[in-house]
């Protein structure tokens, strides 16, 4: 099938963002001294705002590209505007603090534009080669992310772990990828799931026993990437060590692609066995969520309580893949179906509107731990935290409103996020990950509130350097505060829009 | 169609308040400030009598944004009006307006005078959207709002630990309350498919009434049973309120006594379809109440700080509240949060206004000390107030408790028999209690200590007791001088003390006639035909009626009579019987050691898991962990492969291999079998 | 000819050295063949399924692995380098300034 415009025009976010990551990267050797680092951050926004309106322009070209390789879908539409939005405003945020910290700073914009164009891949890949490449060009890009002070012996050891233990879960996902397509004879999500189905029909396959193994294979491998336990272990070290706003990036934006690639593994071509994973996604999320809460209890540093924390929200968005799983409602797949029947799908929405909140939550979170680390990234411990309430008021209250939202308070996204998943899986009757969700909730309100205890009812310890003050990091913070009260408030717009 | 009543102008107002402190509040001085902040409250406060004036009596509904919506699932910012959030809207901006104009006085020396009304008004906002929610969702949202209000309200001015380990213990134990409160909303919505009351409400009342403890509607009560005792602080999660004096006195007043903490009892009583369909519910919110009541009140009877016997007063009060609602005398209880908010608020205040007065002294029998002469003689209208109220509370005849209060135990007397009416016993008992312990503050407080009392009265033991280490609520007490005379307050304080005085004296009369219970009867009825006000069982004749009543009145002059005895004319006898009864009074003392038994049954355990899954778990090698629990025979060789692999990045490479293995040998299992 | 599911077990076996190489070994380098030898166990299913299938994709697929194999590779070392810079050590058993 030979390519058209179309084809092109369907990946053009990502076409978007390769060029001007690689313009970045030219500017910068070109440029003079001071006007680099602004050259480049400038380049970065007009490029990722750019690939934000191309990624939206999407809704009017549904389909499929490069003979069935790239489909763009309402999955993968808002996705990508998810992930694009999220590079603009760690764009924004990453201004003034690599000005700062005195790095070089087109290498960190190209590789965030880089990392974004491995994400675009990963949302809307209908293909297991296409969904690795996506992978590991996202991948790749965070391991040298996280390494990018790399003078601080922190940061490249986080990097380091980071690189290491994810080529080892990347290669248990390939693993489970060539199992899939040894059973199945393809490499196409919506073919296997056909040709399982099929081969179901008549009477089982040759490899079928294969099939459960490649499962369990790609979630050892997925698992990782969003953090779930058991395969967390990786998570505190390295989002305590990367710069703040790198973890507040892979945390997000990473997570949310490595989530759409599991509904899309599971939900789409590997329906017919939701029986079998349904165990290991109950598995997953309940010791994610438990773990991960039990083990932010005692951090002392922010990053690293806020690293246990992302993995219980992980468990909790796992609750809603085993809601997805005990329902397999089968006309309603993100990959074929109208815009407006995602929502429909008990899970899936649940799924969709808690990464998105999540995102602008977390996000906000590690974007206050970045300025309030300051230069060097020195002070992240929960003392350094003491007396902001005084001391800086607009970073406390937004602290604030993020960790309630993470808590999952009334009026702030979070409360409605988990509400809705808690309520989806209610419905599914999984009452017994609902219970232990809600206990989960409980023992969180412990830590999260230490924080804004430390904020507001503690005078400062020792003498702390004064925060510069930063018009893009406050834009950028604002953007995340913006959409968690608004997703708290009114998200009838967002499903609204959705259901366009 | 009804006349549109603007009913989003009452909280409505009070966010604005609390935006434009919160926004402009830095620029502006204090007077703009606290302007703002009374100001929006009073213009709440005229909203609400507004709407009063021109409501019709219907149910009014007033439909706002959709707020969610998704599948199934959908909620509404809608507003609900009835006789029953009516006067609860009535109750909180009113006694909120008071208590903000008292705060003007109060505050005015902290700082953060801004933060302070931004949030107070913060905390109306999110009160008004609780009582005026047209669904139990939007209620849910008012009900964590308040909670966190209250939160930050009680450590919010006081960069000290126990205030801010009070707040975090008032928000977790609210967690845990919430939790079932969670629970049985989403119950709710599994069994009627919507949040909306009249439509839960309607289902809900053509369900038969169940027996036993099975029934869904039984369930859902319980569940619900559980928020409110973690927000009204019954037994057992009642141990965060104590704590929670740690915050300022106006915030104690309008949070911790007469608004926030009673939205239990609101909440039960908006559910009465459903506990009217549960009598084995009701029958443990009754016992809750009846043993919350005596429970703390025999509490109160030993405690010196005068915030902390308000705190525990404020227990068990709610605790008739709850009796009330047990035998499903709706009204009665919500007759009594009325008069509790007025007459509990004016105690607060009162209290505050005493400390205000020996600047920052919380320890009663120390203030008599410290005022010689009597502290009557410095502050003759907090004197005055305080005595109404005490007698309010206390069910003096002819002040507003003594009308509530005598209506619950009349309702409890009517709905029980045989052994059910040890739960009456155990109410009268604690009347009799509050009656002396309430008495025995205003005497301690008030009166010069009478010839002959040792210093340190009641207090044979000689430790420090937990109220004297902890006072100084109101600010820095270090600082203020201390050997200076004690003072009247200012009149935007006294102002405030009077207008609840005389809403605490009189509010009894609003029910004259039963007027009240016929007013408030329709909220508890799903059908606008059926009349839920219940009429009195035959058994209960006028004599019968007289008779209780007579008792009732017994029981607090008692209460009184002995407060004066103990603390008046015979001091040393109050020693001299805790002296008779060292375990029991060392037992009442220590508040029965609860505090101690939560440490080691809750929280010990958790940081104990915590420190155990991370010390052992993480970094020694999870595989070691892990395969320790398997078996002894595993235990050497995990501690041998343990000591192989010391490497954190190995481990964790093995803690991913082990789940990968998991994972594949449950797929293969399931492949084989 | 020989079947299908030799080649597969071996490959297995392959596999599971490689991540029983990743657990055991205490230098980098090592660790890093052996994250070489998972990844070309899952080449050599990848062939065997192609040959098996008749299909080429399976063979494509194994480009695009060495590739990747080959970026991961590069990044590697040059964290590596950044990582010896600082600590001045290739034992990965030193590398717990994080912990618990």
């Amino acid at each position: 099938m030979p390519t058209s415009l179309m084809d092109y025009l369907r990946i053009l976010p990502e076409i978007i963002l390769t060029v001007f990551g690689a313009l970045i990267l030219l500017v910068e050797g070109a440029a003079r001294g001071g006007s680099r680092g602004r050259i480049a951050g400038a380049l970065a926004f007009i490029g990722s705002l750019l690939a934000l309106a191309a990624g939206i322009s999407l809704i009017r070209y549904p389909g499929t590209a490069f003979a069935g390789m790239v489909r763009v879908d309402s999955v993968s539409i808002y996705f990508h505007i998810l992930i694009l939005a999220t590079v603009a405003v760690v764009t924004l945020l990453a201004m003034d603090f690599l000005r700062t910290d005195g790095h070089p700073r087109g290498e960190f914009y190209a590789l965030l534009l880089f990392a974004a164009v491995g994400m675009g891949f990963m949302v809307s890949s209908d293909n297991l080669i296409l969904t690795f490449i996506g992978l590991e060009i996202s991948s790749i890009s965070s391991y040298v992310l996280c390494a990018y002070r790399r003078h601080a012996p922190k940061s490249t050891e986080a990097a380091l772990k980071y690189l290491l233990l994810g080529s080892f879960a990347t290669a248990f996902f390939l693993y489970g990828i060539t199992l899939l397509y040894g059973a199945s004879g393809s490499v196409s999500l919506p073919a296997i799931g056909q040709s399982l189905a099929g081969k179901m029909a008549a009477g089982g396959l040759a490899l079928g026993s294969l099939i459960p193994l490649a499962a369990a294979l790609i979630f050892v491998g997925l698992g990782f990437k969003v953090s779930a336990a058991p395969f967390q272990v990786w998570t505190p070290d390295v989002y305590e060590g990367a710069p703040a706003l790198v973890t507040g990036f892979i945390s997000t934006a990473a997570k949310a692609a490595a989530f759409v690639i599991l509904l899309r593994v599971f939900y789409v071509a590997l329906r017919g066995y939701s029986q079998q994973w349904f165990w290991l996604m109950w598995v997953a999320a309940i010791l994610s969520m438990t773990l991960g809460n039990i083990g932010a209890l005692r951090q002392t540093s922010l990053k690293r309580m806020l690293a246990y924390s992302s993995v219980a929200q992980a468990g909790y968005i796992l609750v809603a893949f085993a809601v997805i799983a005990q329902n397999p409602a089968p006309r309603v797949l993100p990959g074929h179906a109208p815009v407006s029947g995602i929502l429909a799908g008990p899970g899936v929405g649940a799924i969709l509107f808690y990464l998105t909140v999540y995102t602008a939550m977390n996000l906000g979170a590690f974007a206050v731990i970045a300025r309030v680390a300051n230069r060097g990234e020195r002070f992240t411990s929960l003392s350094d935290f003491a007396g902001l309430g005084k001391r800086h008021p607009g970073l406390a209250l937004a602290m604030t409103l993020f960790l309630l939202s993470l808590l999952g308070v009334p009026f702030t996204g979070g409360f409605l996020a988990k509400l809705y998943i808690f309520q989806s899986a209610f419905q599914a009757h999984l009452i017994g990950l609902a219970i232990v969700a809600l206990v989960n909730t409980v023992i969180a309100a412990w830590y999260y509130l230490r924080v804004v205890v430390y904020m507001y009812m503690r005078p400062p310890e020792g003498e702390l350097p004064p925060i510069a003050s930063s018009p893009a990091w406050t834009l950028g913070a604002a953007c995340c505060a913006v959409v968690v009260l608004w997703l708290g408030i009114l998200p009838g717009h967002l499903l609204h829009w959705l259901a366009k | 169609m009804p006349i549109n009543l603007h009913l989003w102008l009452v909280p409505g107002l009070c966010l604005a308040g609390f935006l434009l402190n919160l926004v402009f509040g830095r620029l502006w001085g204090k007077s703009i400030a606290g302007a703002v902040g009374v100001g929006f409250s009073g213009l709440a406060l005229l909203a609400a009598l507004w709407v009063a004036h021109r409501w019709s009596g219907a149910p009014y509904i007033e439909p706002h944004a959709t707020w969610f919506l998704a599948g199934p699932l959908r909620v509404s910012f809608g507003l609900f009006l009835d006789p029953l959030s009516l006067l609860m809207m009535l109750i909180v901006t009113g006694v909120g307006f008071l208590i903000h104009l008292y705060s003007l006085g109060y505050m005015s020396e902290e700082g953060g005078f801004y933060r302070y009304f931004s949030l107070l008004n913060l905390f109306l906002f999110f009160m008004l959207t609780l009582v005026l929610a047209g669904n139990y969702l939007l209620l849910f949202a008012g009900w964590e709002g308040v909670g966190f209000a209250s939160y930050i309200l009680i450590g919010f001015f006081f960069r000290r630990d126990a205030a801010a380990r009070a707040g975090i213990k008032a928000f977790v134990v609210n967690r845990i309350g919430d939790f079932g409160f969670l629970l049985g909303l989403f119950l709710i919505f599994a069994r009627f498919g919507s949040f909306n009351y009249q439509t839960v409400f309607a289902r809900a009342a053509t369900l038969p009434v169940e027996s036993g403890w099975h029934g869904p509607l039984t369930v859902i009560a319980l569940l619900l049973l559980v928020g409110a005792l973690g927000k009204s602080a019954q037994l057992p999660l009642y141990i965060w309120l104590p704590d929670a004096m740690e915050g300022p006195t106006p915030v104690s007043a309008l949070i911790h006594a007469a608004t926030m903490v009673t939205a239990g009892v609101y909440m039960i009583a908006r559910s009465a379809v459903i506990y009217d369909h549960s009598p084995a519910a009701r029958s443990l919110v009754l016992a809750i109440g009846a043993l919350t009541a005596i429970f703390a009140a025999s509490i109160g009877v030993l405690q010196r700080d005068i915030k902390r016997i308000l705190a525990y007063s404020t227990i068990s009060q709610i605790g008739y509240m709850f009796m009330a609602c047990g035998v499903a005398a709706y009204g009665a209880g919500v007759f009594h949060l009325m008069t509790h908010a007025f007459f509990k608020a004016l105690l607060f205040l009162g209290a505050g206004s005493v400390i205000h007065a020996m600047h920052g002294e919380q320890d009663i029998f120390r203030i008599r000390s410290l005022a010689p002469g009597g502290l009557k003689r410095y502050a003759p209208i907090t004197f005055w107030t305080f005595v109404i109220a005490t007698c309010a509370i206390s069910g003096i005849p002819g002040f507003s408790g003594y009308f509530s209060k005598d209506l619950i135990l009349e309702r409890v007397f009517a709905a029980t028999s045989g052994a059910g009416r040890i739960w009456w016993a155990l109410g009268l008992v604690a009347a009799f209690l509050t009656a002396f312990y309430m008495f025995r503050a205003l005497f301690v407080t008030f009166f010069p200590a009478p010839a002959g009392a040792p210093e340190s009265a009641a207090h044979p033991t000689g430790q420090e007791p937990a109220g004297a280490a902890a006072a100084g609520g109101h600010g820095n007490p270090e600082n203020a001088p201390r050997h200076a005379l004690p003072h009247e307050s200012p009149a935007v304080m006294t102002i405030p003390l009077l207008g609840l005085a005389v809403l605490a004296a009189l509010g009894g009369y609003l029910n004259w006639g039963d007027r009240l219970l016929h007013f408030l009867a329709p909220a508890f009825s799903p059908t606008p035909n059926a009349v839920a006000y219940r009429p009195l069982p035959p058994f209960l004749t006028a004599g019968v009626q007289h008779a209780l009543m007579a008792l009732t009145i017994a029981v607090a002059l008692g209460g009184l009579l002995l407060a004066w005895v103990l603390y008046r004319r015979r001091p040393r006898a109050a020693a001299q019987w805790a002296e008779a009864v060292p375990g029991l009074y060392r037992l009442v003392f220590n508040k029965y050691w609860v505090d101690e038994f939560f440490d080691a049954v809750l929280i010990t355990p958790l940081r104990a898991i915590s420190h155990w899954v991370l010390w052992r778990g993480v970094d020694d090698g999870l595989i070691a962990g892990s395969l320790r629990g398997i078996g002894g025979g595993l235990l050497k060789t995990s501690d041998g492969l343990r000591r192989q692999i010391s490497g954190s990045l190995r481990s964790y490479a093995a803690w991913i291999a082990a789940g990968a293995c998991a994972a594949v040998i449950y797929m293969g299992w399931l492949t084989l079998r | 000819m020989i079947p299908l599911s030799y080649y597969l077990i071996l490959s297995g076996i392959l596999f599971t050295l490689g991540v029983a190489g990743f657990i055991v070994k205490s230098d980098l380098i090592s660790v890093f063949i052996s994250i070489e030898l998972m990844l070309n166990a899952v080449n050599l299913s990848l062939i065997a399924f192609s040959h098996y299938l008749r299909d080429m994709t399976g063979n494509l697929f194994v480009f695009f692995v060495m590739v990747v194999a080959a970026a991961e590779a590069a990044v590697g070392l040059a964290i590596i380098i950044a990582v010896v810079r600082n600590r001045q050590t290739l034992s990965l058993d030193e590398m717990d300034l994080m912990k618990h």
